[in-house]
């Protein structure tokens, strides 16, 4: 009798581990048929879209829950610079370009635990109407973890991520989600 | 004594058992844990909250936008229907969307739609009869009983804040009774 409690204490946990095992891979793993790369900017088409299944459902509660669907806002996360290199909080960078084709857009640096940066001056994001102009009507703001003078936002040291919001896109920019002209990420210098 | 076969079987049924009810599951809890986080800042079912503009404090859900004053009311139309009236702040985006208890996104209206006027939302329960309701109002019919309206307000201006905040105060929600 105990071994028989045993064993079926034993494939009860094999069980619930490979049930458990399963969700993880298909909800983890499933995402890059989802990702679309412009530049270093990453969307996932699931973001916002009406689910479909169990899996998508829960893929989208997980990492984007209470989006809005694509008309109204546009999502783009960057990990890494134009140059392919992971974003590096003792690095000062350079975000570089023309406004995205959209009724309104911000740029927000988020930490490694995806909550906005502590910083003495309350600063988190840029956006269309706060941002400083060039002469010929783009923008250049620095992202830093020191403040800095001109248009800037702030890193983390333990890393962070960025992320641009495109309220009301254009069809014509929705159309080319992988083309369409989104801000140049460089660095600059580094500690 | 149960041969290898039966509990190779066992394990099969309770793995696809226990795979598709987690996977049922995460969106549901996903949202009872943003509901719970909300509960002690004085969240109450049918009710409008205002919540803070996001900071770097901010904990509720991951990746707040700092440019977005975020207004929302956990619904609930077991016991009839309920009406959600939006501020209209004026010359800047707004939306509202309507989530349900599974967080799938059912219903979404946005300032340019709404004409620049307040949204005058009615929503009823699943399979329920459709309420009467002023002829301004939309009707909406909620897949569960349960869900989450979420009313975006955008700071496009900093200057304005003060008139964009007393503008989104403004919005409803409270059970409709026709």
């Amino acid at each position: 009798m105990i071994s028989f409690l045993l064993r079926l204490a034993g494939a009860t946990l094999s069980a619930l581990a490979l049930g458990l095992g399963f969700i993880w891979l298909s909800v983890a793993s499933a995402g890059s048929a989802f990702t679309i790369e412009n530049g270093p900017w990453q969307t996932d088409t699931r973001i916002g879209s009406a689910a479909s299944s169990w899996t998508l459902r829960a893929q989208i509660a997980l990492g984007g829950l209470f989006a809005l669907k694509q008309s109204e806002t546009l999502y783009y996360s960057a990990s890494r610079d134009s140059a392919g290199e992971t974003l590096d909080g003792s690095c000062v960078y350079r975000i570089e370009g023309v406004d995205p084709d959209a009724r309104w857009w911000s740029i927000t640096s988020y930490a490694h635990d995806n909550f906005l940066i502590p910083n003495p001056r309350g600063i988190y994001s840029i956006s269309k109407t706060s941002v400083g102009r060039n002469a010929d009507g783009g923008f250049l703001a620095r992202v830093s973890h020191q403040p800095l003078d001109g248009n800037w936002i702030p890193a983390d040291k333990n890393g962070f991520v960025l992320m641009i919001r495109l309220y009301q896109p254009t069809e014509a920019f929705r159309a080319a989600l992988a083309t369409a002209p989104l801000p140049r990420i460089t660095k600059e210098s580094c500690q | 004594m149960m041969r290898l076969a039966t509990w190779a079987l066992y394990v099969a049924i309770l793995a696809c058992i226990t795979y598709f009810a987690g996977l049922y599951a995460i969106p549901f809890g996903v949202m009872a844990r943003v509901e719970a986080r909300l509960s002690p800042n004085g969240l109450k079912t049918n009710q409008i909250h205002h919540a803070d503009r996001p900071n770097a404090t901010s904990r509720t859900v991951v990746r707040p936008s700092p440019d977005l004053l975020y207004s929302l009311c956990y619904f609930d139309v077991s016991s009839g229907p309920v009406r959600v009236v939006s501020g209209a702040p004026q010359d800047t985006y707004w939306s509202v969307a309507l989530y349900a208890s599974n967080t799938d996104n059912f219903f979404v209206l946005n300032d340019q739609e709404a004409g620049g006027q307040s949204a005058d939302i009615i929503i009823y329960g699943p399979h329920a009869p459709m309420p009467s309701a002023p002829s301004t109002a939309k009707l909406v019919e909620s897949p569960s009983r349960k869900g989450v309206v979420l009313i975006r307000t955008l700071i496009n201006d900093e200057a304005k804040l003060p008139e964009i905040d007393g503008a989104r105060r403004q919005a409803t929600c409270s059970p409709w009774t026709g």
